[in-house]
């Protein structure tokens, strides 16, 4: 079947074969195809991580008959999408898109789309998985990836860097990228007197504009001015220090606050010995860590070979997570910004180009620390519809419970009526019971938190 | 007043697989600009270099027979 979201480029498609991820390249980019195998840049660009490797499989797999090739990409574990990353990832995703392009030229190659969507996460570090955005370059061409490359990663990092980073999340509505002429406007206007983003993005708004507002007739607007490889190398470096420039805000200007916890030191070895003692008496390979905040229980899950997903609503916790893993060079675990009480949707075209984060999150194991007090409290989520969503997510679950009179709750619950009658243990042995049967409760010393192992029943 | 040493070139993108995105007019103008006036400062230091390269070998090998100075 093919992939619901791989229908824009007509040089060919990604497709699933007896669930095997398969790409089939197209006649009509035959040329195109072989002198990107002889120019060196597959082997250059995968020997340094930057492109997903693929092993060339018999033809007789295409799903069309307008076949040139098939082959078989190494497959993502997890797929994600550029609003659910920090402003650390999709900055070092497009770092990495820059290079790509610098390594295409020097071997008369061109990366001819520049959408941070064709980029993924293996673990903690970025990759381009698009394999068919290589074509010979025509040096006195301009790069036409560069408005793609502006909108899709200059504008938001922009707009996340110098207005909020919550803007990063603008990407899930403008899936082809931020228009130059609203990041312009909501940028600050010191940004003009900043060279990179005054030419990339001020200036490059205003030639779109004054583009536009020309008759489509007019031969100006057929007419291009011819570029050399200086030029085109200049682009790129000019690129790379406009995005390098941006830094990740101060942490004050952060939404939210990284969640203080109040175990004592007991309380936290026990609870740290307890889930050790839990992720190694549990099978599977994938581990959702919802609600990672600092990520400690993810790179526990990740230290006994497990692929993690840590996701938490915190875009400070989560960049600081990832700068952390990409420093220490782990990367069996991928750092996420999502909100578990509102997963991103699916979106695009028919509602199936960018599948929704519960479809895409299915887990061996759900670990659940420290979260469901801000879930049936915070958000006013129902204990049972909870366990629905959980029972979604993975076969097994270790759940923290927080009591209503630990600190933590009793935070979320100042200042307003307390309308959770059913917010106790058995209210929650009740709403688990539905989906799941308690496997194991273990109390957590010097604490009235208790940690649960649950096993899905349906 | 900087003149832009642009030279003007028909787009004929399209037909080959090579572009199926919009480049967007605006986008491909403002970036052959931006390239010209970015390179301005390489191409001086390279005319610079090359000139007093030219120079430096002119005095080592056009002359050798020039006595040098007493």
């Amino acid at each position: 079947m093919r992939d619901p979201g791989s229908y824009r480029d007509p040089s060919g498609f990604i497709f699933r074969r007896e669930g095997v991820l398969y790409r089939q390249v197209n006649r009509s980019f035959a040329e195109e195809w072989s002198a990107f195998l002889a120019s060196g840049l597959y082997r250059d660009l995968t020997e340094h991580g930057l492109l997903v490797r693929h092993e060339p499989e018999s033809k007789a797999l295409a799903l069309s008959g307008d076949a040139e090739a098939v082959i078989r990409p190494h497959e993502i574990r997890f797929i994600s999408y550029p609003y659910e990353w920090s402003f650390t990832q999709l900055r070092d995703a497009a770092l990495m898109t820059l290079e790509i392009q610098e390594r295409a030229l020097a071997r008369g190659q061109i990366l001819r789309d520049a959408t941070p969507f064709n980029v993924q996460f293996e673990g903690s570090a970025p990759i381009w998985i698009d394999t068919l955005s290589f074509a010979p370059l025509e040096v006195a061409r301009p790069w036409p990836a560069y408005r793609q490359f502006c909108e899709g990663f200059l504008a938001p990092l922009a707009l996340m860097a110098y207005r909020d980073p919550r803007l990063g999340l603008l990407l899930a509505d403008l899936l082809d990228g931020i228009p130059l002429e609203l990041a312009s406007r909501l940028m600050p206007g010191r940004t003009r007197f900043r060279p990179g983003l005054a030419a990339h993005l001020h200036l490059h708004a205003a030639a779109q504009r004054q583009a536009r507002d020309r008759r489509p007739s007019s031969p100006v607007g057929r007419r291009t001015p011819a570029m050399n490889l200086t030029r085109h190398r200049a682009i790129v470096s000019s690129l790379r220090k406009a995005v390098g420039s941006l830094r990740t805000p101060p942490k004050g200007v952060w939404e939210e606050y990284t969640r203080v916890t109040s175990y004592s030191d007991a309380a936290a070895r026990s609870k740290a010995a307890l889930v050790d003692e839990l992720l190694k008496g549990s099978e599977g390979r994938t581990v959702l860590d919802a609600g990672a905040n600092d990520g400690t229980f993810s790179q526990m899950a990740a230290s006994q070979g497990r692929d993690v997903v840590a996701l938490d609503s915190d875009r400070g916790s989560i960049d600081a997570l990832y700068r952390h893993l990409r420093d220490i060079g782990q990367s069996t675990v991928l750092p996420l910004v999502a909100d578990i009480a509102n997963p991103s949707p699916a979106l695009g075209w028919a509602g199936e180009e960018r599948r929704s984060l519960l479809d895409r999150l299915q887990v061996d194991l759900v670990l659940c620390l420290a979260l469901v007090h801000h879930l049936a409290i915070g958000r006013n989520v129902p204990l049972p519809m909870i366990f629905d969503v959980f029972a979604r997510l993975g076969r097994h679950v270790i759940l923290e419970w927080v009591p209503k009179e630990d600190p933590m709750a009793q935070y979320l619950l100042a200042g307003r009526w307390d309308v959770f009658p059913t917010y106790t243990i058995d209210g929650l042995r009740r709403a688990a019971s539905s989906r799941f049967t308690i496997v194991r409760e273990s109390p957590i010393d010097d604490s009235a938190r208790v940690l649960l192992n649950l096993e899905r029943t349906t | 007043m900087v003149v832009l040493p642009i030279v003007v070139a028909k787009s004929s993108h399209g037909g080959n697989g090579e572009l199926y995105i919009d480049p967007g007019t605006g986008s491909l103008i403002i970036q052959a600009i931006i390239a010209a006036l970015i390179t301005i400062p390489v191409i001086f230091r390279n005319a610079i270099r090359s000139g007093v390269g030219r120079l430096r070998r002119s005095s080592k090998t056009d002359h050798p027979e020039v006595d040098p100075p007493a």
